[in-house]
């Protein structure tokens, strides 16, 4: 007996992993390199931007004010979030799981949406609005309701499961001497409080980098003066490099507290169900509580309603007119860039899980993500607007990019995290076996996380077909994806068709959750 | 020809400023059964890791058939194509593949046409009296079932050397015996090359031609097992084996 | 081969995760062909300011009338004006646009003044007035807006207001609302202010209005809603904002301004030809489109935008240029004062 020596050729993982990080140094660094280098060439206006910037004290006033706005609306999502996360993950009442898959559906639409939907009913001409109603939704108040609600969904599914991840020998031991509510606060809070902090602190970076709902509520922030910048008559990329320096100190500040909790698991316990959780019944007031939950749903998904409301037979008569291809547009680019992040999210969040590597392209997708969208664009249109990449920069190829480099952090750490459930073993005895790397990953690795990268590509295709503030100031022509069209109908355009377009956008997306969702089940099965 | 199947020339691994393993020499031959016996953090896996190609030597050389497989810092031949096979003391089989898939998935790589896979699986599955087990995936069999699958799997593809990593360290006395037996048997009619790491000196003793006793990232002994002299400078884990190797004798 | 990653791939394809893919993929395509991508008509790319409810259906007639598959990138409401305008700017060492149609007469400027507009004279422009064309065929104006003021009857009698000047009047504190003056048409009436009145005169003006509490509103479009809401009671927008809230409210009176001083600015939409661009002869021939005599009746019908060429009916709601007193202004010269002053009003604004 006895297998040679074998001297065939495979790709080595690192060949792999070294095409994959240069791909995302390609779409994460090289725009705001580029949009460095091109001002410094021209000029550079960023020492004079620099200076203004910090003797400005209406900037800083307004950067502060954009902390408050996005503290404000984290603490909404949290409530809600923890309230809902506890209810689910630790009780038993009627219609628990559908009420939660329904209460996580609004994080998957434009927020703005929501904004348009509150707009028909508490707006001036609303169904319920009059003067008091319009000035609290066209405010600091409106923003924080709307986006607080939109991001509450990350909250919830984050408390849900750190909190079903909990061994539950620990429950059951404080059990043993103390009530449910006294384990829940003295013992599962804690444990659970980390992964909680890093989904607030998640709803924090969302809600600073929102635009949508920022410009459709009339209220003025940060980054919605860099997107002036670039929009304003004296485009001046530099200027508005200099005045994103602020946000990246945030990005710094997030990765900061985040690996301070890294250390009690923050990320890493996410998805696993390895054990029995624990649910306490609520007896005889399971009734009021299912009411009180369905209740708190339905209000968050209130605002679509009526979207398909206010649009009428008369606006869905008009879609054909309107919509042109931009649905098709949003759901090819979302097909293609949520497969694209999936394979490079694959090779460098494995690279990640396995070897503890690519810490720094990790964070510099997060840099990626903070980043203003519009100095991503501009970044972005100098990097790709050349007769050499002409066909990408004409074509879906800049918004793949585009988005990829957005959303790169959401594959990369997925993955990672998923991965990290797992011992590598698996993976190393087939190696032994022969296996070289693509085949380890293709035949062993995926299949075996096969539930949770589905769950990962559904995230990143919906997180793509929703997205506006990354692709509005790039996008080609005759490839506007429907949350632009609806937002540049939006102004001046007849309210019952963009009540009709912003529904038939709904209409899709839950189309595709629902479909998303038999497709995890049966995967599972 | 090689009698030599594995030989590591003077190897050293150094984690930051903590050495795994130190300048340890061994040569495992064709045909030898060796028992690697250790207490924990002794280097057991890395040395193991070593052999499978998962880590480079931070110093030495390690051959493979005569042929350099790693030396200081660099693996040379992957672990894919170092013609080997493992037990993992976890077993690793892979939940989303039947028996059968599990077997197969080795045969492929070596490239065999199906008519020759069929017939080795089903020779071994015979052999491991799994035969009407082989559509079943992994988690529907019990622990005794999944050990023979292991051991199958490891088999199959005919391998230079199989590497078991504390194998039946975690089953009942009483499968860990049938077990024993079942290997033993094994290892003679196939004329096995095979290191067996363990911390059970009987097991060692049942099962090996030879040991090695790592102790501290250094090689406390290597030779036959059948008489191992006790010396004077001997930690107290290899007196504590040694002990134990004539009581169990 | 068997080995190799490709074949791998095609043997992992037969496992859910890339069939759902796949199969999601297939349908993405199929749909799509349905709607576009298998026609082969050439193709013109039109960036524009002028708002997508009005340009839409003026691109869907041009497409008929010229066989063209016209492809447009819009502005938002926020950035009007400008946001396409600097990705012009931005893609300006290879274009990517065959035309600009411009909400206003101004900003073609900042691309003439870069060498990046091409000459031509559009056939059907030839009844357009010399004064709102370049003689030299770098731009053509057509459909044009006023600046006018916007009064809630409710808040205000019509009567009082009747010149831009009344908007500093201490007797409308906190009652006066104008879009950001950083973007849109508000910056060029600004500019144009700065131009006609000189520097002196238009910043007592503008730093009087601050003093006056004025409310900076995000865009012509909030101006109409807040005045339609009865939050302000005058503001300071455009012609086609003033019809959509005429349309909205009969309290809403639309006073086109200094009819007796220097007269109201006039805004033509203005199309130019792009050099080096991708089209050249697509994007002539929807110059030529755009600046028919149909597409201008048309900007009437649906935009309300007032007619340049004369004998085209509009709604009775718009007057006609003829029958008003028109601010005289060189659009070139507001064009380079509106680059001047732009660091100025920023600061005026307070970003």
């Amino acid at each position: 007996m006895g297998r040679n020596l074998r001297r065939t050729y495979h790709f080595s993982s690192e060949q792999f992993i070294s095409w994959a990080a240069a791909l995302v140094l390609l779409m994460c660094l090289l725009p705001p390199f580029l949009m460095l280098g091109n001002d410094l060439f021209a000029g550079s206006s960023l020492p004079t931007a620099l200076r203004s910037l910090l003797l400005s004290a209406d900037l800083w006033k307004l950067f502060a004010w954009t902390c408050v706005l996005s503290l404000l609306v984290t603490a909404i999502a949290s409530m809600q979030g923890i309230a809902l996360g506890v209810l689910f993950a630790k009780t038993e009442f009627s219609g628990r799981t559908a009420l939660l898959w329904v209460h996580s559906f609004p994080l998957f639409l434009p927020p703005f949406f929501a904004a348009l939907g509150w707009f028909y009913l508490f707006g001036t001409q609303g169904w319920l609005g009059n003067e008091q109603t319009s000035r609290l939704l066209f405010g600091p108040w409106g923003v924080v309701l709307v986006l607080g609600f939109s991001f509450a969904p990350i909250v919830t599914w984050m408390t849900v499961l750190s909190l079903q991840n909990i061994d539950p020998t620990l429950e059951e031991a404080a059990r043993i001497s103390a009530s449910p509510a006294r384990v829940i606060v003295r013992i599962l809070w804690p444990i659970a409080r980390p992964t909680i902090t890093f989904a607030a602190m998640l709803v924090f970076a969302l809600s600073f980098s929102e635009l949508g709902v920022l410009m459709f509520l009339r209220v003025k922030t940060y980054p919605a003066v860099i997107f002036g910048r670039l929009g304003g008559i004296q485009f001046s990329p530099g200027e508005a490099f200099a005045l994103s320096l602020p946000l990246l100190g945030v990005a710094a500040l997030f990765l900061w507290v985040e690996n301070k909790l890294k250390p009690m698991q923050v990320f890493h316990t996410m998805g696993t169900r390895s054990f029995q959780t624990l649910r306490y019944a609520w007896g005889r007031w399971q009734a009021v509580v299912t009411v009180s939950v369905a209740g708190v749903v339905s209000l968050s998904l209130l605002p679509y309603a009526v979207l398909g409301w206010r649009a009428g037979v008369e606006g869905f008569w008009e879609i054909p007119r309107w919509i042109g291809d931009s649905l098709y547009n949003s759901l090819l680019i979302a097909l293609c860039t949520a497969t694209w992040i999936g394979l490079f999210g694959l090779v460098v969040g494995h690279a990640l899980a396995r070897r503890n590597a690519f810490q720094w392209l990790e964070n510099l997708a997060l840099f990626a993500f903070m980043l203003p969208s519009a100095v991503v664009g501009v970044g972005l249109i100098l990097a790709w607007n050349r007769p050499i990449t002409g066909e990408i920069y004409r074509g879906m190829g800049i918004l793949v990019i585009g988005l990829g480099a957005r959303y790169a952090i959401l594959g990369i750490r997925a993955v990672a995290s998923t991965m990290q459930r797992t011992s590598e073993i698996f993976e190393q005895t087939a190696s032994t076996f022969g296996s070289g790397y693509v085949r380890t990953m293709l035949r062993i690795a995926i299949p075996m996380h096969r539930p949770s990268l589905i769950g990962i590509w559904l995230l990143i295709l919906l997180f793509c077909l929703r997205d506006l503030d990354a692709v509005i100031t790039y996008a080609p022509p005759g490839w506007a994806t429907l949350p632009i069209r609806i937002f540049t109908l939006e102004a001046n355009g007849p309210e019952h068709i963009v009540a009709a377009l912003a529904f038939v956008h709904t209409a899709v997306t839950a189309a595709l959750f629902a479909g998303g969702l038999f497709w995890l089940r049966w995967s599972l099965k | 020809m090689i009698s030599d199947v594995f030989v590591l020339d003077h190897i050293s691994v150094v984690y930051g400023t903590k050495t795994v393993l130190s300048d340890v020499c061994l040569r495992i031959e064709q045909g030898q059964i060796m028992a690697l016996l250790g207490p924990s953090g002794a280097g057991k896996s890395t040395l193991l890791r070593l052999l499978l190609g998962f880590q480079a030597p931070t110093q030495g050389t390690l051959r493979i058939q005569g042929q350099c497989a790693a030396t200081s810092g660099k693996i040379i031949i992957p672990p894919e194509s170092r013609g080997l096979s493992v037990v993992f003391q976890t077993l690793a089989l892979w939940p989303h593949m039947t028996v059968w898939e599990n077997l197969e998935f080795g045969l492929i790589s070596q490239k065999l046409p199906r008519p020759a896979r069929q017939e080795r699986i089903d020779a071994i599955l015979q052999r491991v009296g799994l035969r009407d087990l082989s559509k079943r995936y992994p988690s529907m069999l019990s622990g005794g079932e999944q050990q023979r699958v292991a051991i199958a799997r490891a088999l199959v593809t005919r391998p230079q050397a199989v590497l078991f990593d504390e194998p039946l360290s975690h089953l009942d006395i009483v499968l860990r015996q049938e077990l024993l037996a079942f290997f033993r048997e094994l290892f003679a009619e196939l004329e096995l090359t095979a290191l067996y790491v363990t911390h059970d000196p009987w097991e060692a003793r049942y099962l090996s031609s030879h040991i090695a006793i790592l102790d501290q990232g250094r090689l406390a002994y290597c030779g036959a097992s059948k008489a191992l002299p006790t010396q004077d400078g001997d930690s107290a884990f290899v007196q504590g084996i040694m002990r134990a190797w004539q009581d169990v004798g | 081969m068997k080995n190799c990653a490709f074949f791998h791939a095609l043997r992992f394809a037969k496992k859910s995760l890339l069939r759902g893919v796949l199969v999601l993929w297939v349908g993405a395509l199929g749909f799509g062909c349905q709607g576009r991508g298998c026609e082969n008509r050439p193709e013109v790319v039109v960036y524009t300011s002028v708002d997508m409810v009005f340009s839409a259906p003026i691109f869907r007639y041009c497409e008929q009338q010229t066989g063209l598959r016209v492809k447009a990138v819009f502005d938002t409401e926020e950035t009007k004006s400008t946001g396409v305008l600097n990705r012009l700017l931005a893609e300006s060492k290879t274009p990517q646009a065959d035309v600009f149609w411009s909400g206003d007469p101004v900003r073609p400027f900042s691309l003439l003044t870069r060498g990046m507009v091409q000459s031509y004279h559009p056939k059907n422009a030839k009844d357009i007035p010399e004064a709102f064309k370049d003689g030299n065929g770098h731009w053509t104006g057509f459909a044009a807006r006023a600046r006018v003021l916007l009064l809630n009857t409710k808040l205000v009698d019509p009567k009082q207001v009747r010149s831009i000047e009344d908007l500093a009047n201490p007797r409308w504190k906190g009652r006066v609302t104008i879009a950001n003056p950083v973007y849109g048409t508000t910056t060029m009436h600004m500019a144009a202010l700065f131009v006609h009145w000189g520097e002196q005169r238009t910043r007592q003006f503008l730093a009087a209005l601050k003093q006056n509490d004025v409310r900076i509103a995000s865009s012509n479009g909030e101006v109409k809603r807040l005045v339609v809401a009865g939050e302000m009671a005058i503001g300071l927008t455009d012609t086609d904002d003033a019809y959509e809230a005429r349309k909205a409210s009969r309290d809403i009176a639309v006073v086109y301004p200094d009819q007796q001083g220097i007269g109201t600015l006039l805004m033509p939409t203005t199309a130019v030809l792009l050099k080096r661009s991708p089209h050249p002869p697509q994007g002539r021939q929807l110059l030529d489109c755009l600046l028919s005599r149909q597409v201008e009746q048309q900007m009437a019908q649906i935009a309300a935008h007032m007619p340049l060429r004369k004998g085209i009916e509009t709604p009775q709601e718009i007057r006609q240029i003829t029958d008003l007193k028109v601010m005289q202004v060189d659009y070139a010269k507001v064009s380079a004062t509106m680059e001047k002053i732009h660091p100025w009003l920023r600061t005026w604004v307070g970003i």
